[in-house]
């Protein structure tokens, strides 16, 4: 039975003042994002992630980590993953996954920004609680799976969203220096696909759509105006009479009128 | 015409008593026949009888059989022009204009009958076109005009509409303007194929519904 999730408040300081630290050099940044030395993880759900990692960065400037190891790493394992994040991240936005295989309290989520320079004492508590708000959802996301592969999967996909959008959050903080909106994530954005949002594609394909129906339109009309309104009788078995092979004959006559033999006998033709 | 439709799936051949308006008649003594018969029940004219009235080779059928040049050039191309506009709204029906001198007693429908029925076939198309065509002859000495119709056209036109459409050119007909004559007639004739084509949808309409409600009446 899993242990319960502890909701996990990231701090703003310094590294340096925590005293557990004597872990070791932290391990070269992977430059896909996912951190898995013994590919726990499998190849598809690595594929995967590594794309969602890719879109955040273009998406937000977020940098999003997947941490997977094998054996804790000496000290406090979450002191760890804190400096890890912040050693490959920088100043900069990042997320991370970070597990510890077979141990049920991991996965556990983290997430931090030091680039606040600048910013309002309002805008740095604001966009720290956006922060938490988004790491709550994302545990609670993959705290509804049992299977810890699942639980990695899915954390890091709502990680990838969140943090997407708390980048762009902040570039637009960065660029305004205006109050954060201070929105609560919801898991329901309209995911991204490479880079293009659905309304771009919207924009682009309902205009194209729109001219190809109208082409398509003219050219119908232009030839329905050049064939007409064809109209086809249907084929009948026909009344045959009189062993004749193509008519029946007609019984329409008309007689003009009494006289042209007077007129024709002024022509003198017969 | 939002009425009319591409008839292109239609693969049925339907009796032509469904949509037949016109009574049969015989071209010899025009008594008016129930149905088809191989001779008239009342003289017992057939198709032989009209051979052997016209004992001498019929024409070949085509666009004019004018041979006392009625029609002139000026003439030939505006009813081409009418035929083509007409060709454009029903393209099965082909339209034959015979300007003759016949004796007065010579009957101008049987004349027509036997035209028709008489006439070579000189190709493989003249034999798709022959059953829809449409022949008026002119006897330009007594001042007549006739209608005779192919089988395959015949059930879907009312022959009152075409007699009527002759009186309505009976001026021009008069003063030999037979250019005119034709090509108002032609513009007419559109008039009449409408007619039997509104007709046509309807009782194919009236089938349709039968067949899949016997039990109800749709007419």
């Amino acid at each position: 039975m899993k242990s319960l999730w502890l909701i996990l408040i990231v701090s703003l300081l310094p590294l340096s003042g925590s005293g557990q630290s004597s872990i070791g050099a932290y391990p070269a940044k992977p430059v896909n994002g996912i951190y898995d030395p013994a590919n726990w993880l499998e190849p598809t759900a690595r594929d995967e992630l590594t794309e969602r990692i890719a879109g955040a960065r273009e998406k937000g400037d977020s940098a999003i980590y997947v941490v997977i190891l094998t054996e804790k790493p000496g000290g406090d394992p979450d002191y760890f993953a804190r400096g890890l994040g912040g050693d490959w991240a920088g100043e900069g936005l990042w997320g991370m996954v970070f597990h510890l295989p077979g141990d049920p309290s991991y996965p556990k989520f983290f997430g931090e920004l030091k680039a606040t320079h600048g910013w309002t004492e309002h805008q740095k508590s604001q966009f720290q609680d956006s922060i938490n708000d988004a790491l709550a959802e994302v545990i609670k996301k993959a705290a509804a799976h049992e299977d810890e592969r699942l639980q990695v999967i899915v954390g890091a996909r709502d990680l990838t969203v969140n943090f997407g959008y708390l980048g762009l959050v902040a570039a637009r903080i960065e660029k305004n220096k205006t109050r954060p909106r201070g929105d609560r994530l919801s898991p329901k954005k309209v995911e991204t696909k490479g880079g293009l949002s659905l309304w771009s594609i919207l924009a682009v394909i309902v205009p194209l759509l729109l001219i190809t129906a109208a082409a398509l339109g003219y050219l119908m009309a232009k030839k329905e105006e050049e064939e007409g309104d064809n109209y086809t009788f249907p084929e009948t078995s026909p009344r045959k009479r009189f062993l004749a092979p193509w008519s029946g004959g007609g019984n329409v006559m008309v007689e003009f009128g009494p006289d042209r033999e007077a007129r024709d006998s002024r022509r003198g033709g017969f | 015409m939002a009425l009319f439709r591409k008839e292109k799936e239609i693969s049925e051949i339907y009796p032509a008593e469904d949509f037949a308006t016109s009574s049969l008649f015989c071209p010899g003594c025009h008594a008016n026949i129930k149905e088809p018969v191989k001779h008239c029940p009342r003289c017992g004219y057939s198709g032989q009888s009209a051979v052997k009235k016209f004992p001498f080779e019929a024409p070949a059928i085509s666009r004019y059989m004018d041979p006392d040049q009625h029609l002139s050039e000026a003439d030939r191309k505006t009813i081409d022009g009418g035929l083509k506009e007409l060709a454009k709204r029903f393209s099965q029906p082909r339209f034959c204009f015979c300007l003759v001198d016949l004796d007065k007693s010579t009957d101008l429908r049987e004349f027509g009958f036997w035209l028709l029925n008489a006439s070579p076939l000189t190709s493989a198309e003249e034999e798709k076109l022959r059953p829809w065509t449409i022949l008026v002859v002119i006897d330009d000495t007594n001042a007549r005009a006739s209608i005779t119709t192919g089988y395959a056209i015949e059930p879907f036109l009312n022959e009152d509409r075409w007699a009527s459409l002759l009186l309505l050119e009976r001026s021009y007909f008069l003063s030999r303007s037979y250019g005119a004559a034709i090509s108002k007639f032609v513009d007419g004739a559109i008039g009449v194929l409408s007619e039997g084509a509104e007709r046509t949808e309807r009782r194919l309409t009236y089938r349709r519904m039968d067949n899949r409600y016997p039990d109800r009446s749709w007419k």
